[in-house]
């Protein structure tokens, strides 16, 4: 049994026995308000989580989740170029620069095109 | 910077893409200057495009971008061709749009991304740069299939499209992967040199991966046993969008084809008794589906599958170590003359939501609209490669190269199904001029589409007399 | 050798003019007109450029030494098949330079007068677009660097005289005619097609243009160079209007008068004369073909001349003349004096457009009346028509010292001289008709007394832009021969001298004896032609009822009938016999039979064709499925 395995071992264990303990405390310790809305288990705007799973929801929540994809995707190929920032010099910043141009041109355009105005 | 001159087409459409995007969203833009900005932006393209082509000569395929493309003259001028097809594309679609309904700002955005996708699809020199090329131009071919979604008969072509291009996409993926694993690189001159060693055909995951990939493209360029979407789709989508699709994305196919089998001379060796039956069977069945057509798009579209057979000849004869390209190409320009001449003809003719499309629908257009109609009657005569119009030289070109490479018996079927195809071309040819008209034939009033219609006309002979070097 | 645009640019402007002129009528044909001034002004600016460009070119080959006088030009490379390239090439040497000189400088002035003539006409600018269209193909014809690209030009001028013969397309007949010039020159054009094929089989393999050619001459077989002089002396027939193929010229005469001037002075006709020329090189290895051109030429001068004589239209009569002035040509370069040919072309250019469009300027003044025997008197009526007549008369008649005279006497005198005795004796007889039938029309139509009074007294002389090219082309047909004048004489011989380099020539050597043999015996001919017909014709005459074998000649011993029976009707009805007999049940069965199953098939693609994506996927995955088990089958592991 090596250290690094005990140690992981250990943490392990005392998840287990801290997210049950702080999720009770919650309950226990946090206000309480009981209204019609509150109650309702709510989920990304799907309102009733209960019943035929073919309903009909908005399709702006596709697009809102393709949009977040993007940006998200944008954000993530952040790091590794962050990483090589050194190596890649002046050349570098300067293609990231125009990629974020490019993204940002898109946002512009979906700004305009009036996509996150949630009407 | 010697790099970026050689990208310097693909930014210009990349950004006269953006542009017009941005133009799209701002509504102070109307259809009008949307229409004008479009067809001047791929003009604009296709002069950078003929300056880069024309300033220095590259070696055969130099790398650039650290070998993630590669130019070459059988790139630029396929990217010339396909510049050349969305300008006239986009000149059609300017009439067809004065007639049609359901035009949207982003049609000729989403014209130049595709175009955009293409230029890159004919320069990528690795596979994973390759994919994205392949995807850019297919979203958005499938957004201008599709852009109607009020349509029915337009979604149901982009959803057959979507979902057997993401088909085939996906085995375009699986073959990357297996390259992968053969050759340890997606770079196409690191696989090069991975055949030399090893030989291709002691690597089942090279070949494995290969096959997959010439299966996604193949799909494109809708060869046998993989054509059967082109009717439905090239059927369903908008007259100035399926021109587009049948000549630009064909060229960029095979452009993108003839470098994946110029990797290595072993690995086109495999390949050439398969790309023989599947050319054969390709015309043949276009041919045959082309025949039995009463829709002029329809018919269009299989005569689609049968000159993509006839490129797949081009695909078999060509030499590893001297290609050119120059048979390929030259057919590719003569048929894209042709197509774009009728697609452009049929915009402004086919009148106010594509009324007529069907070959009935054209009795006795020589009474009614005789420049038209010959304009029309010459293009179809190219299609069918009588002398001296281009399309005659480029199947020339094409059987005189098999017949050089040793393929007699293939040239011989080429010649064939050239015979065979004069049937449906010139149905149309007997019912434009030896019927009585019934129809009025009134459209729109137009220059721009008439216009392109006789310079495209005159090219199908001028191009005639430029020969190329096999 | 140096590249020199501009000679590109001779055949090029009227091409050009063709088709301007071409637009500008199709587009105008239905409504608004353009004036027909400006129609003219723009079919007369190609020509006359490129008689200026022409002129240019004869200067600078003039400042070249002698055997360095040839330009050539190759704008670009027409075709390319396995080793053979062909690029579209010119060549200017003397004797295409002389070609091109008279031809734009003639046809120039028919342009000009026929702004004139077809004043009025409702295809005003459709029959300019074809005048430079003709002329446009006859200078790519002269100038052409290989035979391939003369066969372009060659094509040209056929295509060219279909679409002016039959241009006043109203009326059946002239439809016919167009068609038999036009059927006739195919048949021609056949053996020219067969000949070049032979050629390049022979000896094309090291380049097809007349340079190259011209320097592996030697090395066809005598049977090769038969049988390719020949086929290419059949084509001349076609083109030049000989025996047997004569039969359309006269019926081309259904044209307008300045097509007519064009097809026999300038264009047309004087191909075949060239393109033997043109191949001196081929036909001096193989003096037999040279024989048969003689021969077939001076039987055709000949019979012509006799047709001649007996004919009562007034274009008809000039048309018999060109074919019996062709038929003195190829005896001439058939005896090997090229150059005397080709001198001969020159001033029956000259002398034969004058006649014709003298002879349009009376029918324009006779409204259209053509008949010689309802002419007459018209002396005082047209007196500048009448004097220039008088000379092209005069020179096509052989009178010294105008034109025609030194030509034709050259051409005799190279005949006796190589001994072809039999040639020189007709070819006396027929100066001698040439004579009598050039005047008989002259007296008849201009002088005596008025035959149709009515006509008579409405004629009135042409407008100034016909009868200035008249005057023109009469000093031409005065004066042309001088060029050429006769060493016996004290001459130079300047035209011979400056063809010497391009043909390929023995000058004959003969006693002075011979030479006034030769002259002496034409000086006689004319004397006596033309005293018969003063005699019979000067005072008037009525028109003669022919018997016996007047009236065989009249009818053209009845070659145009007997055509129709051995070879169009036989054709006909085996080609009827065939379409009845074979063709429903040899042919048509399995003809039909293939569509239908052709169709068949097709239906059965139509169905797979279902529309369900899924079925499509199927299809997929099976051929990827066959395939990739064939694949496996070659792996090598």
């Amino acid at each position: 049994m090596s250290a690094e395995l005990v140690l992981s071992g250990a943490i392990f264990i005392g998840l287990a026995i801290i997210i049950p303990i702080v999720m009770i405390m919650t309950v226990m310790l946090g206000p309480r308000s009981d209204s019609a809305a509150k109650n309702d288990p709510y989920e990304s705007g799907i309102k009733h989580v209960v019943g035929h799973a073919d309903q009909k929801f908005s399709v702006k929540f596709y697009l809102l989740a393709i949009l977040f994809l993007i940006f998200d995707i944008e954000a993530v190929f952040m790091y590794p170029w962050a990483v090589s920032l050194r190596e890649l010099g002046v050349f570098g910043l300067i293609e990231m620069t125009v990629f974020i141009l490019l993204l940002l041109t898109g946002l512009i355009y979906i700004l305009k095109k009036g996509v996150l105005n949630w009407r | 910077m010697q790099d970026l001159m050689a990208i310097l087409p693909l930014v210009a459409t990349g950004a006269g893409a953006i542009l017009l995007m941005l133009a799209a969203a701002f509504e102070s833009f109307r259809k009008e200057g949307i229409s004008i900005m479009g067809i001047g932006l791929f003009a604009f393209a296709f002069f950078v495009q003929l300056a880069v082509a024309n300033s220095g000569s590259f070696a055969p395929y130099s790398g650039v971008l650290n070998g993630m493309l590669a130019t070459s003259t059988f790139t630029k001028v396929a990217g010339l061709i396909i510049l050349a097809c969305g300008f006239f594309s986009a000149i059609a679609a300017q009439a067809y749009f004065t007639q049609n309904k359901g035009f949207v700002l982003e049609f000729y955005c989403l014209m130049l991304f595709a175009a955009c996708g293409m230029l890159l699809l004919t320069m990528a020199a690795e596979l994973i740069t390759l994919f994205i090329a392949l995807e850019i131009m297919s979203l958005a071919i499938y957004a201008l299939v599709g852009y109607d979604r009020k349509s029915v008969r337009r979604s149901e072509a982009v959803l057959k499209y979507l979902m057997l291009g993401a088909f085939a996409g996906a085995f375009y993926i699986m073959g990357t992967v297996f390259i992968y694993a053969g050759a340890k690189s997606t770079s196409f001159r690191v696989i090069t040199d991975v055949i030399a060693t090893t030989g291709f055909l002691s690597n089942p995951p090279l070949v494995g991966g290969a096959f997959l990939i010439l299966f996604a493209f193949l799909f494109k360029a809708a060869a046998f046993p993989f054509h059967a979407w082109v009717v439905d789709v090239y059927d369903g989508a908008p007259l100035p969008v399926t021109g587009f699709m049948a000549t630009a994305v064909k060229t960029a196919v095979f452009a993108v084809l003839a470098n994946f089998l110029m990797i290595s001379s072993d690995l086109q060796a495999a390949w050439v008794d398969y790309l023989f039956y599947i050319a054969v069977f390709t015309m043949f069945a276009g041919n045959l589906i082309a025949i039995a057509q009463n829709n002029l798009k329809r018919m269009l579209a299989a005569s689609g599958i049968v000159h993509s057979g006839y490129l797949i000849i081009a695909l078999v004869a060509i030499q590893a170590k001297t290609f050119t390209g120059g048979a390929m190409l030259f057919y590719l320009a003569a048929y894209a003359l042709a197509t774009l001449g009728i697609f452009a003809a049929l915009s402004y003719l086919a009148g106010e939501e594509e009324r007529r499309v069907s070959f009935d629908d054209f009795k006795g257009l020589a009474r009614v609209r005789p420049y038209s109609a010959a304009c029309i009657s010459i293009f179809l005569l190219s299609m069918a490669g009588i002398p001296p119009t281009a399309g005659f030289m480029g199947k020339f070109y094409i059987i005189a190269s098999a017949f050089q490479a040793g393929h007699v018996s293939l040239a011989i079927l080429g010649i064939v199904s050239s015979i065979l195809s004069m049937w449906y071309y010139l149905r149309l040819i007997v019912l434009m001029y030896f019927r009585e008209p019934e129809d009025r034939f009134e459209v729109a009033e137009m220059t721009l589409a008439p216009l392109g219609t006789i310079i495209l006309a005159i090219c199908v002979f001028a191009i005639s007399f430029y020969p190329v070097v096999l | 050798m140096e590249q020199t645009t501009y000679l590109g640019f001779i055949p090029l402007l009227p091409l050009a003019g063709a088709l301007v002129l071409g637009v500008m009528h199709v587009a105008t044909c239905q409504g608004n007109r353009i004036a027909e001034k400006l129609y003219g002004i723009l079919g007369c600016i190609g020509p006359v450029l490129s008689f200026i460009l022409a002129l240019k070119l004869f200067f600078s080959l003039k400042g070249l030494p002698a055997p360095d006088r040839f330009l050539t030009h190759e704008p670009f490379t027409w075709f390319s098949v396995g080793d053979l390239t062909v690029p579209m090439g010119f060549l200017a040497d003397p004797l295409s330079s002389l070609m091109l000189l008279f031809v734009t400088f003639v046809g120039s002035l028919i342009h000009v007068y026929s702004i004139g003539y077809m004043a009025g006409d409702k295809n005003f600018g459709k029959f300019f677009a074809y005048l430079n269209l003709f002329l446009g193909s006859m200078l790519i014809l002269v100038l052409g660097n290989s035979p391939l690209v003369m066969f372009v030009g060659w094509e040209g001028v056929g295509l060219c005289s279909y679409l002016l013969i039959s241009f006043y397309s109203e009326e059946r007949e002239n439809v016919v005619a167009g068609n038999k010039a036009f059927i006739v020159n195919r048949i021609g054009d056949l053996g020219f097609v067969l000949g070049m094929a032979f050629l390049f089989w022979g000896i094309g393999a090291d380049g097809f243009d007349y340079l190259s050619l011209k320097a592996n001459a030697h090395n066809l077989t005598p049977a090769l160079g038969i049988t390719v002089c020949l086929l290419l002396f059949v084509g001349a027939t076609g083109k030049s209007a000989q025996i047997p193929l004569y039969v359309w010229l006269p019926d081309a005469m259904a044209g307008p008068t300045p097509v007519s001037a064009l097809i026999h002075a300038a264009t047309m006709v004087t191909a075949g004369v060239y393109m033997v020329a043109r191949f001196s090189f081929l036909y001096i290895e193989v003096p037999v073909a040279g024989t048969v051109v003689a021969w077939i030429g001076i039987l055709t001068a000949l019979l012509a001349a006799v047709f001649g004589m007996f004919q009562n239209d007034i274009k008809k009569i000039l048309a018999y003349s060109t074919v019996s002035q062709l038929g003195y040509m190829f005896a001439g370069v058939g005896v090997a004096a090229y150059s005397a040919g080709i001198f001969h072309v020159f001033t029956h250019a000259f002398f034969k457009a004058l006649l014709f469009l003298g002879a349009g300027s009376v029918i324009l003044a006779l409204h259209h009346q053509q008949n010689i025997w309802k002419m007459g008197g018209l002396k005082k009526k047209l007196p500048i028509t009448y004097g220039t007549v008088l000379v092209g008369s005069l020179a096509l008649a052989g009178c010294p010292p105008f034109a025609g005279f030194f030509s034709k006497d050259e051409i005799l005198f190279s005949a006796l001289a190589t001994g072809h005795t039999g040639i020189w004796f007709i070819g006396v007889i027929v100066a001698g008709m040439t004579a009598y039938y050039t005047f008989r029309m002259f007296f008849v139509v201009f002088h005596g007394t008025p035959r149709d009074r009515h006509s008579y007294d409405h004629a009135q002389e042409s407008p100034r832009v016909m009868t200035i090219p008249l005057i023109v082309l009469a000093i031409g047909a005065g004066f042309a021969g001088f060029l050429n004048f006769p060493a016996i004489f004290g001459g130079h011989q300047q035209v011979s001298h400056w063809l010497a380099p391009s043909l390929a020539e023995h000058h004959p050597d003969a006693g002075l004896g011979v030479e006034f043999l030769a002259i002496g015996g034409s000086v006689l001919a004319f004397v006596i032609g033309i005293s018969i017909a003063y005699r019979k014709f000067f005072g008037g005459a009525e028109e003669p009822v022919y018997r016996g074998f007047c009236k065989f000649a009249a009818n053209k011993f009845y070659v145009d009938e007997l055509y129709a029976t051995i070879i169009v009707r036989p054709y006909r009805f085996i080609g009827k016999a065939i379409r009845q007999m074979i063709e429903p049940y040899i042919t048509d069965a399995p003809a039909q039979g293939v569509p239908w199953l052709y169709r068949m098939t097709g239906w059965v693609f139509k169905v797979v064709q279902v529309g369900y994506v899924r079925v499509y996927a199927i299809y997929m995955v099976i051929g990827l499925s066959i395939m990739s088990l064939l694949i496996s089958q070659s792996l090598n592991l």
